[in-house]
Protein backbone atom coordinates (compact mmCIF):
# COMPACT_ATOMS: atom_id res chain seq x y z
CA UNK A 1 0.00 0.00 0.00
CA UNK A 2 1.21 3.46 -0.87
CA UNK A 3 1.34 6.77 1.07
CA UNK A 4 -0.07 9.70 -1.11
CA UNK A 5 -0.54 13.41 -0.59
CA UNK A 6 -2.98 16.66 -2.16
CA UNK A 7 -3.44 19.74 -1.17
CA UNK A 8 -6.16 20.74 0.33
CA UNK A 9 -7.63 23.29 -1.88
CA UNK A 10 -8.38 20.50 -4.63
CA UNK A 11 -10.74 18.99 -1.83
CA UNK A 12 -12.54 22.36 -1.85
CA UNK A 13 -12.48 22.46 -5.32
CA UNK A 14 -13.92 18.85 -5.88
CA UNK A 15 -15.92 18.76 -2.94
CA UNK A 16 -19.64 18.05 -4.49
CA UNK A 17 -18.25 15.50 -6.89
CA UNK A 18 -16.16 13.73 -3.74
CA UNK A 19 -19.31 13.84 -1.95
CA UNK A 20 -21.11 11.87 -4.24
CA UNK A 21 -18.49 9.03 -4.91
CA UNK A 22 -17.29 10.90 -7.92
CA UNK A 23 -13.81 10.35 -9.39
CA UNK A 24 -12.14 13.80 -10.07
CA UNK A 25 -8.63 14.91 -11.70
CA UNK A 26 -5.86 15.73 -9.20
CA UNK A 27 -2.67 15.36 -8.87
CA UNK A 28 -1.01 13.76 -5.77
CA UNK A 29 2.58 12.77 -4.96
CA UNK A 30 3.78 9.39 -3.52
CA UNK A 31 5.84 9.44 -0.15
CA UNK A 32 7.53 6.25 -1.02
CA UNK A 33 9.38 7.16 -3.88
CA UNK A 34 8.78 11.31 -3.80
CA UNK A 35 7.15 11.02 -7.57
CA UNK A 36 4.01 12.99 -8.83
CA UNK A 37 1.36 11.87 -10.38
CA UNK A 38 -1.52 12.69 -12.36
CA UNK A 39 -4.89 10.75 -11.96
CA UNK A 40 -8.48 10.16 -11.95
CA UNK A 41 -9.21 8.72 -8.45
CA UNK A 42 -11.92 8.56 -5.99
CA UNK A 43 -11.20 10.26 -2.46
CA UNK A 44 -13.39 9.62 0.72
CA UNK A 45 -12.94 10.76 3.96
CA UNK A 46 -12.73 7.62 5.90
CA UNK A 47 -10.75 4.13 4.79
CA UNK A 48 -14.79 2.35 5.41
CA UNK A 49 -16.12 4.75 2.92
CA UNK A 50 -13.62 3.71 0.20
CA UNK A 51 -12.68 0.07 0.62
CA UNK A 52 -9.20 -0.92 -0.78
CA UNK A 53 -8.57 2.58 -0.69
CA UNK A 54 -4.86 3.85 0.08
CA UNK A 55 -3.44 6.24 2.43
CA UNK A 56 -4.20 9.96 1.67
CA UNK A 57 -2.22 13.20 3.37
CA UNK A 58 -3.83 16.23 3.01
CA UNK A 59 -1.85 19.23 3.78
CA UNK A 60 -2.92 23.00 3.68
CA UNK A 61 -1.27 25.89 1.06
CA UNK A 62 1.31 26.44 3.62
CA UNK A 63 2.61 22.84 2.90
CA UNK A 64 1.16 21.56 6.67
CA UNK A 65 -0.01 18.68 7.08
CA UNK A 66 -3.67 18.64 8.56
CA UNK A 67 -5.95 15.93 8.73
CA UNK A 68 -5.75 14.31 11.81
CA UNK A 69 -6.61 11.10 10.12
CA UNK A 70 -5.48 10.41 6.76
CA UNK A 71 -8.28 10.12 4.05
CA UNK A 72 -8.54 7.32 1.52
CA UNK A 73 -7.73 7.94 -2.36
CA UNK A 74 -8.31 4.90 -4.95
CA UNK A 75 -6.63 5.49 -8.51
CA UNK A 76 -8.70 4.93 -11.03
CA UNK A 77 -6.44 5.81 -13.95
CA UNK A 78 -2.81 7.32 -14.34
CA UNK A 79 -3.13 10.32 -16.71
CA UNK A 80 -0.47 12.05 -18.84
CA UNK A 81 0.08 15.47 -18.37
CA UNK A 82 0.95 16.32 -21.26
CA UNK A 83 -2.66 14.87 -22.48
CA UNK A 84 -4.75 16.13 -19.90
CA UNK A 85 -4.93 19.73 -18.76
CA UNK A 86 -4.26 20.29 -15.16
CA UNK A 87 -4.50 24.04 -14.11
CA UNK A 88 -3.65 24.70 -10.09
CA UNK A 89 -6.81 25.49 -8.01
CA UNK A 90 -6.13 29.56 -6.46
CA UNK A 91 -5.63 29.50 -2.76
CA UNK A 92 -8.48 31.54 -2.40
CA UNK A 93 -11.01 28.38 -2.28
CA UNK A 94 -11.95 28.05 1.11
CA UNK A 95 -12.55 24.41 2.22
CA UNK A 96 -16.30 23.49 2.88
CA UNK A 97 -16.26 20.41 3.87
CA UNK B 1 37.52 25.93 -11.57
CA UNK B 2 34.73 23.10 -11.55
CA UNK B 3 33.42 21.00 -9.05
CA UNK B 4 35.51 18.22 -9.72
CA UNK B 5 39.16 20.15 -9.30
CA UNK B 6 37.52 21.38 -5.87
CA UNK B 7 36.99 17.89 -4.77
CA UNK B 8 40.43 17.09 -5.92
CA UNK B 9 41.52 20.18 -3.40
CA UNK B 10 39.96 19.48 -0.74
CA UNK B 11 40.71 15.93 -0.95
CA UNK B 12 44.66 17.26 -0.84
CA UNK B 13 43.22 19.02 2.21
CA UNK B 14 42.25 16.24 4.33
CA UNK B 15 38.49 17.51 4.15
CA UNK B 16 37.31 14.84 1.55
CA UNK B 17 35.40 11.74 2.81
CA UNK B 18 34.51 9.62 -0.13
CA UNK B 19 31.38 7.13 0.94
CA UNK B 20 31.36 4.07 -0.88
CA UNK B 21 28.28 2.39 1.11
CA UNK B 22 25.12 2.50 -0.62
CA UNK B 23 23.37 5.82 0.66
CA UNK B 24 19.39 6.09 -0.39
CA UNK B 25 18.51 9.51 -2.50
CA UNK B 26 15.47 9.48 -0.85
CA UNK B 27 15.71 11.66 2.63
CA UNK B 28 19.23 9.99 3.69
CA UNK B 29 21.55 11.58 2.10
CA UNK B 30 20.31 14.69 2.57
CA UNK B 31 19.66 13.35 6.16
CA UNK B 32 23.69 12.89 6.40
CA UNK B 33 24.77 16.16 4.81
CA UNK B 34 22.08 17.65 7.45
CA UNK B 35 24.04 16.37 10.39
CA UNK B 36 27.15 17.13 8.65
CA UNK B 37 26.12 20.82 8.37
CA UNK B 38 25.45 21.08 12.05
CA UNK B 39 28.47 19.33 13.52
CA UNK B 40 31.51 19.44 10.69
CA UNK B 41 32.49 23.13 11.06
CA UNK B 42 33.56 23.24 7.53
CA UNK B 43 36.20 20.82 8.37
CA UNK B 44 34.85 17.64 5.86
CA UNK B 45 32.73 17.40 3.16
CA UNK B 46 31.10 14.02 1.65
CA UNK B 47 31.30 12.21 -1.76
CA UNK B 48 28.76 10.00 -2.44
CA UNK B 49 30.15 7.24 -4.71
CA UNK B 50 26.81 4.82 -3.97
CA UNK B 51 23.61 6.47 -4.59
CA UNK B 52 20.90 3.62 -4.36
CA UNK B 53 19.89 3.16 -8.04
CA UNK B 54 22.19 4.96 -9.45
CA UNK B 55 26.00 2.83 -8.96
CA UNK B 56 27.94 2.87 -10.68
CA UNK B 57 28.05 5.14 -13.43
CA UNK B 58 24.68 6.89 -13.24
CA UNK B 59 25.42 9.79 -10.81
CA UNK B 60 26.81 10.52 -7.27
CA UNK B 61 25.96 13.31 -5.00
CA UNK B 62 28.31 15.49 -2.62
CA UNK B 63 27.16 17.58 0.24
CA UNK B 64 27.16 20.99 0.36
CA UNK B 65 30.50 21.89 -1.44
CA UNK B 66 30.50 25.37 0.86
CA UNK B 67 30.37 24.87 4.39
CA UNK B 68 32.15 26.97 6.41
CA UNK B 69 34.15 26.69 9.70
CA UNK B 70 32.30 28.89 12.02
CA UNK B 71 35.41 30.30 13.78
CA UNK B 72 37.71 31.21 10.50
CA UNK B 73 34.39 31.29 7.79
CA UNK B 74 36.78 32.57 5.03
CA UNK B 75 39.22 29.45 4.75
CA UNK B 76 36.07 27.53 2.44
CA UNK B 77 35.89 30.00 0.36
CA UNK B 78 39.68 31.15 0.17
CA UNK B 79 39.99 27.75 -0.97
CA UNK B 80 37.20 28.24 -3.29
CA UNK B 81 38.88 31.43 -4.65
CA UNK B 82 41.93 29.36 -4.81
CA UNK B 83 43.95 31.41 -2.19
CA UNK B 84 45.71 29.69 0.55
CA UNK B 85 43.21 28.09 3.61
CA UNK B 86 45.66 29.99 6.26
CA UNK B 87 45.37 33.63 4.68
CA UNK B 88 43.54 36.36 6.92
CA UNK B 89 40.51 37.54 6.92
CA UNK B 90 41.70 41.19 5.98
CA UNK B 91 43.64 39.82 2.87
CA UNK B 92 40.63 37.45 2.37
CA UNK B 93 38.28 40.18 2.41
CA UNK B 94 40.88 42.78 0.21
CA UNK B 95 41.48 40.01 -2.28
CA UNK B 96 37.80 39.01 -2.52
CA UNK B 97 36.07 42.84 -3.16
CA UNK B 98 38.83 43.61 -5.31
CA UNK B 99 37.60 40.40 -7.95
CA UNK B 100 34.24 41.52 -7.09
CA UNK B 101 34.58 44.78 -8.24
CA UNK B 102 36.85 43.37 -11.47
CA UNK B 103 34.16 41.11 -13.83
CA UNK B 104 35.56 39.06 -16.60
CA UNK B 105 33.41 38.82 -19.44
CA UNK B 106 32.74 34.93 -20.60
CA UNK B 107 34.46 33.07 -22.98
CA UNK B 108 32.39 30.57 -26.06
CA UNK B 109 34.10 27.40 -26.42
CA UNK B 110 33.49 24.67 -28.67
CA UNK B 111 30.56 21.68 -28.02
CA UNK B 112 33.44 19.21 -28.47
CA UNK B 113 35.23 20.85 -25.50
CA UNK B 114 33.00 21.01 -23.21
CA UNK B 115 32.95 18.63 -20.19
CA UNK B 116 28.85 18.54 -19.98
CA UNK B 117 28.40 17.72 -23.57
CA UNK B 118 30.28 14.34 -23.00
CA UNK B 119 26.45 12.52 -22.36
CA UNK B 120 23.87 13.98 -24.53
CA UNK B 121 20.14 12.73 -24.52
CA UNK B 122 17.53 14.51 -26.26
CA UNK B 123 13.24 14.77 -26.34
CA UNK B 124 12.20 11.71 -25.10
CA UNK B 125 15.56 10.44 -24.03
CA UNK B 126 15.84 12.77 -21.55
CA UNK B 127 14.62 12.29 -18.33
CA UNK B 128 15.02 13.89 -15.15
CA UNK B 129 14.74 10.75 -13.18
CA UNK B 130 17.88 8.90 -14.72
CA UNK B 131 19.86 11.60 -12.06
CA UNK B 132 20.32 11.10 -8.28
CA UNK B 133 18.46 14.43 -7.37
CA UNK B 134 17.39 14.16 -3.81
CA UNK B 135 13.96 13.95 -1.93
CA UNK B 136 15.31 16.48 0.59
CA UNK B 137 12.77 16.87 3.95
CA UNK B 138 9.98 14.35 4.27
CA UNK B 139 7.56 17.48 3.85
CA UNK B 140 8.54 18.43 0.77
CA UNK B 141 6.58 18.04 -2.51
CA UNK B 142 9.05 16.54 -4.64
CA UNK B 143 12.60 15.56 -5.64
CA UNK B 144 14.53 19.06 -5.28
CA UNK B 145 17.52 20.86 -7.11
CA UNK B 146 19.05 23.18 -4.60
CA UNK B 147 22.37 23.95 -6.17
CA UNK B 148 22.35 24.89 -9.38
CA UNK B 149 22.16 27.96 -11.89
CA UNK B 150 19.31 28.47 -13.71
CA UNK B 151 19.97 30.77 -17.10
CA UNK B 152 17.44 32.61 -19.22
CA UNK B 153 17.79 35.62 -21.79
CA UNK B 154 15.67 38.80 -22.31
CA UNK B 155 14.48 38.67 -25.61
CA UNK B 156 15.25 41.83 -26.57
CA UNK B 157 18.49 42.63 -25.46
CA UNK B 158 19.82 39.56 -25.09
CA UNK B 159 20.81 39.96 -21.61
CA UNK B 160 21.55 36.61 -19.84
CA UNK B 161 20.26 36.13 -16.11
CA UNK B 162 21.72 33.75 -13.79
CA UNK B 163 19.89 32.98 -10.51
CA UNK B 164 19.22 30.32 -8.58
CA UNK B 165 15.66 29.31 -8.00
CA UNK B 166 14.67 25.13 -6.34
CA UNK B 167 13.34 23.23 -8.86
CA UNK B 168 11.03 20.69 -8.24
CA UNK B 169 11.09 16.93 -10.38
CA UNK B 170 7.39 17.06 -11.64
CA UNK B 171 7.95 14.26 -14.01
CA UNK B 172 10.59 12.16 -16.06
CA UNK B 173 10.62 15.55 -18.37
CA UNK B 174 8.77 18.00 -16.58
CA UNK B 175 9.50 20.79 -13.65
CA UNK B 176 8.58 23.45 -11.81
CA UNK B 177 10.25 25.97 -9.84
CA UNK B 178 10.12 28.81 -7.32
CA UNK B 179 9.24 31.70 -9.88
CA UNK B 180 9.72 34.39 -7.34
CA UNK B 181 8.54 37.34 -8.40
CA UNK B 182 10.72 40.75 -7.91
CA UNK B 183 13.74 38.57 -9.57
CA UNK B 184 14.67 39.57 -12.85
CA UNK B 185 14.23 36.21 -14.76
CA UNK B 186 10.51 35.70 -13.49
CA UNK B 187 9.18 39.32 -13.61
CA UNK B 188 11.30 40.54 -16.53
CA UNK B 189 12.40 37.66 -19.44
CA UNK B 190 9.77 35.48 -18.78
CA UNK B 191 7.11 38.17 -18.55
CA UNK B 192 8.01 39.48 -22.32
CA UNK B 193 7.88 36.21 -23.56
CA UNK B 194 4.68 35.08 -21.50
CA UNK B 195 3.03 38.80 -23.06
CA UNK B 196 4.27 37.98 -26.71
CA UNK B 197 2.66 33.97 -26.49
CA UNK B 198 6.21 32.85 -26.95
CA UNK B 199 8.19 30.00 -25.44
CA UNK B 200 10.96 31.27 -23.02
CA UNK B 201 14.04 28.72 -22.92
CA UNK B 202 15.63 28.10 -19.89
CA UNK B 203 18.91 25.78 -19.13
CA UNK B 204 19.42 24.51 -15.54
CA UNK B 205 23.25 24.17 -14.65
CA UNK B 206 24.06 21.74 -12.29
CA UNK B 207 27.28 21.58 -10.26
CA UNK B 208 29.34 24.37 -12.20
CA UNK B 209 31.95 26.64 -10.65
CA UNK B 210 31.20 26.52 -7.02
CA UNK B 211 32.48 29.71 -6.69
CA UNK B 212 29.33 30.82 -8.14
CA UNK B 213 27.21 31.00 -4.90
CA UNK B 214 28.99 34.04 -4.09
CA UNK B 215 27.96 36.03 -7.12
CA UNK B 216 24.94 34.51 -7.31
CA UNK B 217 23.76 35.93 -3.80
CA UNK B 218 24.16 39.57 -4.86
CA UNK B 219 21.68 42.22 -5.40
CA UNK B 220 23.10 43.24 -9.13
CA UNK B 221 21.41 45.57 -10.88
CA UNK B 222 19.15 44.54 -13.47
CA UNK B 223 21.36 44.39 -17.32
CA UNK B 224 24.45 42.80 -15.19
CA UNK B 225 24.98 39.32 -16.17
CA UNK B 226 26.17 36.91 -13.16
CA UNK B 227 28.35 34.82 -15.36
CA UNK B 228 30.27 38.27 -15.70
CA UNK B 229 31.32 38.38 -11.78
CA UNK B 230 31.68 34.58 -11.72
CA UNK B 231 34.86 35.35 -13.54
CA UNK B 232 35.77 38.14 -11.37
CA UNK B 233 35.93 36.44 -8.69
CA UNK B 234 37.54 33.05 -10.38
CA UNK B 235 40.24 35.52 -11.66
CA UNK B 236 39.97 34.17 -15.14
CA UNK B 237 36.48 34.02 -17.77
CA UNK B 238 33.92 31.49 -16.99
CA UNK B 239 33.84 29.21 -20.14
CA UNK B 240 30.18 28.42 -22.09
CA UNK B 241 29.13 26.78 -24.69
CA UNK B 242 26.05 26.78 -27.11
CA UNK B 243 22.93 24.82 -25.37
CA UNK B 244 21.74 22.23 -27.78
CA UNK B 245 18.36 23.45 -28.01
CA UNK B 246 18.16 26.96 -27.85
CA UNK B 247 20.69 30.05 -27.86
CA UNK B 248 21.46 30.15 -24.34
CA UNK B 249 25.02 29.93 -23.45
CA UNK B 250 25.68 27.59 -20.71
CA UNK B 251 28.78 26.42 -18.03
CA UNK B 252 30.46 24.47 -20.58
CA UNK B 253 32.29 22.49 -17.36
CA UNK B 254 28.91 22.09 -15.33
CA UNK B 255 28.00 18.52 -14.37
CA UNK B 256 25.06 18.39 -15.84
CA UNK B 257 23.12 20.79 -18.18
CA UNK B 258 19.13 20.61 -18.40
CA UNK B 259 17.55 22.24 -21.18
CA UNK B 260 13.76 23.15 -21.26
CA UNK B 261 11.16 25.57 -22.13
CA UNK B 262 8.05 27.31 -20.66
CA UNK B 263 5.13 27.67 -22.66
CA UNK B 264 3.26 31.01 -22.59
CA UNK B 265 -0.09 30.52 -19.84
CA UNK B 266 0.96 27.18 -18.39
CA UNK B 267 1.22 26.64 -14.69
CA UNK B 268 1.55 23.95 -11.97
CA UNK B 269 1.40 23.77 -8.53
CA UNK B 270 4.84 23.51 -6.74
CA UNK B 271 6.19 23.31 -3.36
CA UNK B 272 5.87 23.08 -0.61
CA UNK B 273 9.73 23.01 0.21
CA UNK B 274 11.85 23.23 3.31
CA UNK B 275 13.41 26.59 2.80
CA UNK B 276 16.48 28.68 3.08
CA UNK B 277 14.30 31.05 6.24
CA UNK B 278 13.74 27.90 8.07
CA UNK B 279 10.39 26.96 7.28
CA UNK B 280 8.12 24.77 4.84
CA UNK B 281 7.46 27.07 2.05
CA UNK B 282 4.37 26.12 0.85
CA UNK B 283 2.35 25.77 -2.81
CA UNK B 284 3.69 28.01 -5.35
CA UNK B 285 2.37 28.28 -8.90
CA UNK B 286 4.93 27.93 -11.29
CA UNK B 287 5.84 28.12 -14.90
CA UNK B 288 5.70 24.48 -16.40
CA UNK B 289 9.50 23.24 -17.42
CA UNK B 290 9.14 21.19 -20.66
CA UNK B 291 12.36 19.09 -20.66
CA UNK B 292 14.01 19.05 -24.02
CA UNK B 293 17.77 17.60 -23.72
CA UNK B 294 19.78 16.49 -20.68
CA UNK B 295 23.45 17.21 -21.10
CA UNK B 296 26.14 15.33 -18.66
CA UNK B 297 29.46 14.35 -17.96
CA UNK B 298 30.19 10.78 -17.34
CA UNK B 299 28.77 9.91 -14.04
CA UNK B 300 27.71 13.25 -12.81
CA UNK B 301 27.90 14.84 -9.66
CA UNK B 302 24.61 16.77 -7.83
CA UNK B 303 25.56 18.84 -5.48
CA UNK B 304 23.01 18.51 -2.60
CA UNK B 305 22.32 21.93 -0.19
CA UNK B 306 19.82 21.20 2.90
CA UNK B 307 17.75 24.26 3.26
CA UNK B 308 16.69 25.01 6.73
CA UNK B 309 19.41 22.94 8.33
CA UNK B 310 20.86 26.08 10.50
CA UNK B 311 24.81 26.45 9.31
CA UNK B 312 24.50 25.90 5.44
CA UNK B 313 25.42 26.93 2.15
CA UNK B 314 22.93 29.93 1.09
CA UNK B 315 22.92 31.76 4.75
CA UNK B 316 26.62 31.19 4.91
CA UNK B 317 27.16 32.82 0.95
CA UNK B 318 24.75 35.65 1.92
CA UNK B 319 26.95 35.99 5.04
CA UNK B 320 30.27 36.28 2.60
CA UNK B 321 28.73 38.50 0.22
CA UNK B 322 26.76 41.23 1.99
CA UNK B 323 29.85 43.28 2.72
CA UNK B 324 31.01 43.84 -0.88
CA UNK B 325 27.68 44.04 -2.23
CA UNK B 326 26.56 46.48 0.55
CA UNK B 327 29.90 48.31 0.22
CA UNK B 328 29.03 49.04 -3.30
CA UNK B 329 26.00 50.42 -2.65
CA UNK B 330 26.46 52.58 0.47
CA UNK B 331 30.13 54.19 -0.38
CA UNK B 332 28.79 56.22 -3.52
CA UNK B 333 26.54 57.35 -0.83
CA UNK B 334 29.03 58.97 1.30
CA UNK B 335 28.65 57.21 3.81
CA UNK B 336 31.75 55.62 5.96
CA UNK B 337 31.75 52.21 5.62
CA UNK B 338 32.54 49.93 8.22
CA UNK B 339 31.81 46.20 7.93
CA UNK B 340 28.60 43.99 7.06
CA UNK B 341 27.97 40.21 7.75
CA UNK B 342 24.69 38.40 7.57
CA UNK B 343 24.29 35.89 10.09
CA UNK B 344 24.43 32.38 9.33
CA UNK B 345 22.74 31.40 12.75
CA UNK B 346 19.46 33.41 12.16
CA UNK B 347 19.29 31.96 8.45
CA UNK B 348 18.77 34.74 6.11
CA UNK B 349 16.70 37.40 8.12
CA UNK B 350 19.36 38.91 10.21
CA UNK B 351 22.46 41.21 8.83
CA UNK B 352 24.81 43.35 10.55
CA UNK B 353 26.62 46.69 10.21
CA UNK B 354 29.30 48.78 11.84
CA UNK B 355 29.54 52.02 11.55
CA UNK B 356 31.01 54.96 13.23
CA UNK B 357 28.48 58.04 12.38
CA UNK B 358 29.60 61.39 12.41
CA UNK B 359 26.07 62.67 14.13
CA UNK B 360 22.55 60.96 15.24
CA UNK B 361 21.36 62.10 11.93
CA UNK B 362 24.00 61.13 10.15
CA UNK B 363 23.20 57.69 11.60
CA UNK B 364 19.72 58.05 10.92
CA UNK B 365 20.65 58.72 7.28
CA UNK B 366 22.79 55.58 7.19
CA UNK B 367 20.14 53.58 8.34
CA UNK B 368 17.71 54.50 5.88
CA UNK B 369 20.11 54.28 3.06
CA UNK B 370 20.61 50.58 3.80
CA UNK B 371 17.22 49.98 4.15
CA UNK B 372 16.57 51.37 0.91
CA UNK B 373 19.03 49.42 -0.89
CA UNK B 374 18.42 46.95 -2.92
CA UNK B 375 20.79 44.52 -1.31
CA UNK B 376 18.49 44.97 2.06
CA UNK B 377 15.19 43.25 0.18
CA UNK B 378 15.85 39.49 2.08
CA UNK B 379 16.55 40.70 5.32
CA UNK B 380 14.30 41.56 8.13
CA UNK B 381 16.38 42.55 11.00
CA UNK B 382 19.53 44.07 11.63
CA UNK B 383 22.17 45.21 14.49
CA UNK B 384 24.28 48.45 13.85
CA UNK B 385 27.26 48.22 16.04
CA UNK B 386 30.05 50.06 17.05
CA UNK B 387 33.46 49.81 14.53
CA UNK B 388 35.29 48.20 17.47
CA UNK B 389 32.48 44.73 17.45
CA UNK B 390 33.63 41.17 15.83
CA UNK B 391 30.34 41.27 13.94
CA UNK B 392 31.48 37.80 11.92
CA UNK B 393 31.34 36.41 15.68
CA UNK B 394 27.86 35.47 16.51
CA UNK B 395 28.80 35.89 20.10
CA UNK B 396 29.65 39.57 19.75
CA UNK B 397 26.70 40.37 18.41
CA UNK B 398 24.39 38.87 20.50
CA UNK B 399 26.34 40.80 23.17
CA UNK B 400 26.20 43.76 21.56
CA UNK B 401 22.32 43.53 21.54
CA UNK B 402 22.49 42.57 25.33
CA UNK B 403 25.00 45.58 26.38
CA UNK B 404 23.76 48.45 24.01
CA UNK B 405 20.04 47.94 23.15
CA UNK B 406 17.68 49.73 25.25
CA UNK B 407 13.96 47.59 24.65
CA UNK B 408 12.24 51.33 25.08
CA UNK B 409 13.93 52.39 21.75
CA UNK B 410 13.26 49.70 19.31
CA UNK B 411 10.05 51.30 17.67
CA UNK B 412 12.70 53.97 16.80
CA UNK B 413 13.71 51.88 13.37
CA UNK B 414 10.68 49.12 13.76
CA UNK B 415 8.81 49.74 9.94
CA UNK B 416 5.50 47.64 8.92
CA UNK B 417 4.28 47.27 5.51
CA UNK B 418 7.05 47.12 3.95
CA UNK B 419 8.24 44.23 1.30
CA UNK B 420 7.77 41.04 2.35
CA UNK B 421 10.07 38.36 0.96
CA UNK B 422 8.54 35.58 -0.33
CA UNK B 423 10.04 32.93 2.01
CA UNK B 424 9.58 34.53 5.11
CA UNK B 425 6.92 33.43 7.20
CA UNK B 426 6.06 36.73 9.33
CA UNK B 427 2.51 37.14 7.32
CA UNK B 428 0.22 35.17 5.54
CA UNK B 429 0.45 32.98 1.94
CA UNK B 430 -1.28 36.10 0.05
CA UNK B 431 0.82 39.17 2.07
CA UNK B 432 3.85 36.75 0.54
CA UNK B 433 2.61 36.32 -2.92
CA UNK B 434 2.19 40.04 -3.13
CA UNK B 435 5.68 41.07 -1.48
CA UNK B 436 3.11 43.25 0.96
CA UNK B 437 2.92 43.83 4.98
CA UNK B 438 6.52 42.88 5.39
CA UNK B 439 8.71 44.49 8.37
CA UNK B 440 11.72 45.53 8.99
CA UNK B 441 13.89 46.60 12.61
CA UNK B 442 17.13 48.25 13.27
CA UNK B 443 18.85 47.62 16.16
CA UNK B 444 20.70 50.46 17.23
CA UNK B 445 23.86 49.58 18.88
CA UNK B 446 26.20 51.77 18.74
CA UNK B 447 27.07 53.82 21.30
CA UNK B 448 28.86 56.87 20.48
CA UNK B 449 25.26 59.24 21.37
CA UNK B 450 23.89 57.35 23.83
CA UNK B 451 23.31 58.44 27.14
CA UNK B 452 26.08 57.12 28.96
CA UNK B 453 24.63 57.19 31.85
CA UNK B 454 22.66 53.90 30.51
CA UNK B 455 25.08 52.68 27.71
CA UNK B 456 26.53 49.53 29.75
CA UNK B 457 30.25 49.71 29.62
CA UNK B 458 31.63 46.21 28.43
CA UNK B 459 33.99 44.23 30.83
CA UNK B 460 35.52 42.59 27.55
CA UNK B 461 38.19 39.72 27.92
CA UNK B 462 41.26 41.64 26.42
CA UNK B 463 39.90 44.67 29.00
CA UNK B 464 39.55 42.44 32.19
CA UNK B 465 42.96 40.42 31.69
CA UNK B 466 46.14 42.22 30.88
CA UNK B 467 48.37 41.00 28.14
CA UNK B 468 50.74 39.72 30.31
CA UNK B 469 48.44 37.58 32.16
CA UNK B 470 47.12 35.96 28.37
CA UNK B 471 50.31 35.34 27.02
CA UNK B 472 50.62 33.06 30.52
CA UNK B 473 47.24 31.84 29.69
CA UNK B 474 48.18 30.85 26.67
CA UNK B 475 51.55 29.68 27.17
CA UNK B 476 49.45 27.12 29.40
CA UNK B 477 47.04 26.32 27.55
CA UNK B 478 47.73 23.24 25.57
CA UNK B 479 49.60 21.65 28.80
CA UNK B 480 46.35 22.34 30.90
CA UNK B 481 44.45 19.62 28.07
CA UNK B 482 43.10 21.85 25.52
CA UNK B 483 43.59 20.89 21.91
CA UNK B 484 42.14 23.27 20.35
CA UNK B 485 44.37 26.54 19.54
CA UNK B 486 43.69 29.86 21.15
CA UNK B 487 43.54 32.75 18.94
CA UNK B 488 43.34 36.41 20.74
CA UNK B 489 40.40 38.40 19.43
CA UNK B 490 41.38 40.72 16.04
CA UNK B 491 38.43 43.01 14.73
CA UNK B 492 38.33 42.74 11.31
CA UNK B 493 39.42 46.13 9.12
CA UNK B 494 37.11 48.50 7.93
CA UNK B 495 36.38 47.52 4.01
CA UNK B 496 38.80 49.39 1.61
CA UNK B 497 41.15 50.64 4.98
Amino acid sequence: MNKYAMFEVYLAKNWADIEAGKEIICEIFRLDDASIHLVKAKIAKKPEELPGGEELIIRNDEGAWIAKNPWVIKIIEELDPDEVEFTPAPSAIKPVY
Amino acid sequence: MDIREYLEILEREGMLTKIDQEVDWNLEAPCITAMLMRVSQGKHFILFNNVKGYYPDKGRLVADLRLLNRRRFWEVPALLLGLPRDISLDDFRDEYLRRYNSPLKPTEIAAADAPCKEVIKMGKDANLLDLPIPFVHRTDGGRYLTDHWVINQDPDTGWTNVAVYRFMVKGPRRGAALWTMGQHGPSIHYMKYEARGKVCPVAIAIGADPISVFALAVSWPAGVCEYDYVGGLRGQPLELVRAETSNLLVPARAEIVIEAELRPGERTDEGPFGEITGFTHGRNVSPVFHINCITHRKNPIIPIFVSGAKWGTTSQSIAISVGPDFYNHLKPLGFKFGDACGDSDALTSFIAFTHDPESPQELNQFIHAFLSSKAYIIHSNTLVCDTDVDIHDARDRWEQVGLNCNPQNFSQYQYSDSFMYALHFFTDVENRFRNTDGGKCVFDCTTKFKNMDFVTRKNHFEKAFPEPIRKRAKEMWSKLGFDESWEEKKIPRPFMA
